[in-house]
C-alpha cells in the first residue's frame, strides 16, 4: 500500500457511503426519540397536569395551566410549536426542568452530563481494555481449569443488578473498612480544581468506578475470549505458525486485530445497558451524574427532565455506535465504504 | 406433527442439552428455581408478607434462617415466593421478545428486498433505544403495573434475536431443499414457520435467555428507582425495600445480599441453559 498522509486515509474512508449510511441512520434513531419523547406526555396529560398542580385546583385553573401548556390544541399543531420551541434558538430548548425551576433541562442535564461521561468513561476504559486482554489471554489457555472457572464468573456477572454490586462494595469498603468515602463526589463544593480537590474527587469516585469495571470486565472478557477462539481455529493461523511466528506475535498481530471486531461491535450495542447500570450506581453513591438526576426526576414527577435525560442518553448510545463504525472502518479494511 | 412425535423430539433435545456441561448446570438451576417458584407456599416457613413473625430487624436464626424485616417479616419466605414474581416478568418479557425477534428475522431474512429493508431499518433504531431511562419516563407516566414492565421491555428487546434469526434464515433459505420445498406446492408462511423456525430453535432459545434475563435485571433497576409495582413481589422489590429500610447501614447482608444473588444466579442459570442448546445445535447438525 502507498504510503498516505493521515488526513488523506481519514477523509477518504469517513467520506465513505458506509459511513453516510449509518449517520443517517443515527439522525433517523435521534429523530423517533424526540417524537416518542412529544407523543408519550400527550397520551395521559392529565398526569402532566397533575404534577405542576395540586388536585384542590379550581377547574379554570386548571384549563388555564392546560391552556399554558397548549395540551388542548390538534395534535399536528401541537407538534409544530415542539418542534419550534426545540430548535428555534442555540442550544436546542428541551422545556423547563419542573423540579429545578426554573432551570433549563439543558442546563440542568449538561450540568450532569460530565460526571457521568467522566464515570462511564473512565470505567469503560478499563473494564475493555482488560476484558480484551484477559479474553485473549484466556482464549490461549482454553480448556484450562481457570478457562472455565472465569466463564462461569462472566454468565454470573449478566445477571448481576450493577446496584447491588456496588451495595456489597460500599459494605465492604466504606462501612466495615472505612477505605474509601461511601457517597458523594466530593467532600465539600467544588470550587477550582486544587490538587487535593482532583485526589478528593478521584477517592470519591473510586468505588462507583470499580463496581463498573467489575461488572463490565468479565462480559467483554468472554466475547473475546469466544472471537479470539474463533478466529485461532482459522486456517491463516496454522499458517502463521507453521511459518515459525512467535506466539507473541501471533496473538498480538495476527489473531487479537481480527478479534478485535466483535469487542468493537459488543462495546457499542450494550451501551446503553452500560448506560443504565452505570446510572442506577450514580443512584447508590449519590454521585451527581444523569442517573442521580433520574432518581430526582422520578420522584418529582419531573417530566420534562426525565424525557431530556431519555434523549440525552439515546444521543450517548448514538454516538458511541458511530464511534463504533468509525473503529470498525479502520480495524477492518474489508469494511466497505 | 403428533403428540407422541413431539415428546419424543423434546426428548431428544434435552439429552443433548443435558450432555454438555453448560447444558447440564443451566437445566438443574433453572429448574430449581422452578420447583421453588411452584411449591413457594409449601416451603415457605412463614407467609410472606405477615408482619410480627419475628423480631424488628432480626438476624439470622435457626427460626428465621435470613432474618426478619423492619416489621418482622420473615426474609427467608420472602425470598422463595419472591422468585414467582422475577420468574414471571423474564418469563413473559423474554417470551415476547423470542417471538417478535423471530418473526421479525423471518419476514426479513426470508422475503428480503425492501421488507427486509423496512425491518431491519427498524431494528437498528430500537436497538439503540436505551431501555431504562425510556422505561422511567414511561413508568413515571403511567400506574406502574407488572404488564405494562413486561409489556414494554418485551417490545423493546427483540432486536438482537431478529438479527441472529435473518442472518439465519439467510442461510438456511440458499439450500436447495427450500426449493424443492417450494416447488412442491409449500407455502412460504409454512417452509418459514414449519421448516426454517425448527431448524434453528437451539440458536433462538441461546439468543432468546439473554432478553429474559435483560428483562429481570431491568426491572430490579425499575424497582431500586421507587417504580416498581409493589404488589408483584420479585427480588427486585425485596432489594428495594432492603435498601430502603436501612439494611446496608445496619450491616444486615443477610437482608440485602440474597435477593440480588438469586437475581444473578437466575441470569446464570438461563444463559447456561442457552450455551448448552447452542452446543447441542451444532451437534446435531
Amino acid at each position: 500500500m502507498q504510503s498516505q498522509s493521515l488526513t488523506g486515509i481519514f477523509g477518504n474512508r469517513l467520506g465513505s457511503s458506509y459511513l453516510k449510511k449509518r449517520i443517517l441512520a443515527a439522525v433517523l434513531v435521534f429523530f423517533v426519540v424526540y417524537v416518542i419523547n412529544f407523543i408519550l406526555p400527550r397520551l395521559e396529560p392529565g398526569n402532566v397536569v397533575g404534577a405542576l398542580a395540586s388536585s384542590e385546583l379550581l377547574p379554570q385553573q386548571r384549563q388555564q395551566i392546560i391552556d399554558i401548556l397548549g395540551i388542548n390544541k390538534p395534535l399536528w399543531q401541537q407538534f409544530e410549536i415542539y418542534l419550534k420551541q426545540t430548535f428555534g434558538s442555540f442550544p436546542p430548548n428541551f422545556g423547563v426542568s419542573f423540579s429545578y425551576y426554573p432551570l433549563s433541562v439543558w442546563t440542568v442535564v449538561s450540568a450532569a452530563l460530565p460526571w457521568t461521561l467522566l464515570l462511564v468513561g473512565v470505567s469503560q476504559l478499563f473494564a475493555w481494555t482488560g476484558g480484551v486482554l484477559a479474553g485473549a489471554w484466556l482464549a490461549w489457555h482454553r480448556g484450562s481449569k481457570i478457562d472455565s472457572f472465569l466463564f462461569g464468573i462472566s454468565n454470573f456477572m449478566w445477571g448481576v443488578p450493577s446496584y447491588w454490586l456496588a451495595t456489597i462494595l460500599i459494605y465492604i469498603f466504606a462501612i466495615k473498612y472505612r477505605l474509601f468515602p461511601a457517597a458523594l463526589v466530593v467532600s465539600g463544593t467544588v470550587t477550582g480544581m486544587s490538587q487535593s480537590e482532583i485526589l478528593d474527587i478521584l477517592s470519591h469516585s473510586f468505588l462507583p468506578i470499580l463496581t463498573l469495571v467489575i461488572l463490565n470486565l468479565p462480559l467483554y472478557m468472554l466475547v473475546m475470549r469466544n472471537s479470539m477462539v474463533n478466529v485461532l481455529d482459522e486456517d491463516f493461523m496454522m499458517a502463521a505458525e507453521a511459518r515459525g511466528l512467535k506466539s507473541r506475535t501471533l496473538i498480538l498481530g495476527h489473531a487479537a486485530r481480527n478479534a478485535l471486531l466483535p469487542s468493537v461491535t459488543n462495546l457499542a450495542l450494550s451501551f446503553g445497558a452500560i448506560l443504565s447500570g452505570a446510572y442506577l450506581v450514580e443512584i447508590i453513591f449519590s454521585y451527581p451524574g444523569m442517573g442521580f438526576l433520574i432518581e430526582q426526576a422520578a420522584m418529582y414527577r419531573d417530566y420534562p427532565l426525565l424525557e431530556g435525560i431519555f434523549l440525552f442518553s439515546s444521543i450517548l448510545v448514538i454516538l458511541a455506535n458511530i464511534l463504533a463504525d468509525i473503529a470498525y472502518v479502520f480495524l477492518d479494511p474489508r469494511v466497505e465504504y | 406433527m403428533n403428540p407422541s412425535k413431539i415428546a419424543y423430539q423434546a426428548r431428544n433435545s434435552f439429552l443433548l442439552v443435558w450432555k454438555s456441561t453448560p447444558g447440564k448446570i443451566g437445566i438443574l438451576i433453572t429448574a430449581t428455581i422452578l420447583l421453588i417458584a411452584i411449591f413457594a407456599p409449601f416451603i415457605a416457613p412463614y407467609p410472606p408478607n405477615k408482619p410480627g413473625v419475628g423480631p424488628h430487624y432480626g438476624g439470622i436464626s435457626s427460626k428465621h434462617l435470613l432474618g426478619t424485616d423492619d416489621i418482622g417479616e420473615d426474609i427467608f419466605s420472602q425470598l422463595l415466593w419472591a422468585s414467582r414474581g422475577s420468574i414471571i416478568i423474564g418469563f413473559f418479557a423474554g417470551g415476547i421478545s423470542i417471538v417478535l425477534g423471530v418473526a421479525i428475522g423471518l419476514f426479513s431474512g426470508y422475503f428480503g428486498g425492501r421488507t427486509d429493508e423496512a425491518l431491519m431499518r427498524s431494528t437498528d433504531v430500537v436497538l439503540v433505544l436505551p431501555l431504562l431511562p425510556l422505561l422511567i419516563v414511561i413508568a413515571s407516566l403511567f400506574p406502574a403495573s407488572v404488564f405494562l414492565v413486561i409489556a414494554v421491555i418485551g417490545l423493546l428487546s427483540w432486536p438482537v434475536t431478529a438479527r441472529v434469526v435473518r442472518s439465519q434464515t439467510l442461510t438456511l433459505k440458499s439450500r436447495p431443499f427450500v426449493d424443492a420445498l417450494r416447488l412442491s406446492g409449500m407455502s412460504d408462511l409454512e417452509i418459514m414457520f414449519k421448516v426454517l423456525l425448527p431448524n434453528q430453535l437451539s440458536l433462538i432459545l441461546s439468543y432468546g435467555v439473554f432478553s429474559a434475563v435483560t428483562a429481570v435485571v431491568i426491572e430490579a433497576g425499575l424497582d431500586f428507582i421507587g417504580l416498581g409495582s409493589i404488589n408483584n413481589l420479585s427480588w427486585g422489590i425485596m432489594l428495594y425495600f432492603a435498601l430502603s429500610r436501612d439494611a446496608l447501614l445496619r450491616g444486615m447482608w443477610w437482608w440485602f445480599l440474597p435477593p440480588g444473588f438469586m437475581i444473578a444466579v437466575f441470569g446464570s442459570g438461563l444463559i447456561l441453559l442457552g450455551y448448552g442448546a447452542e452446543q447441542a445445535g451444532r451437534i446435531s447438525k
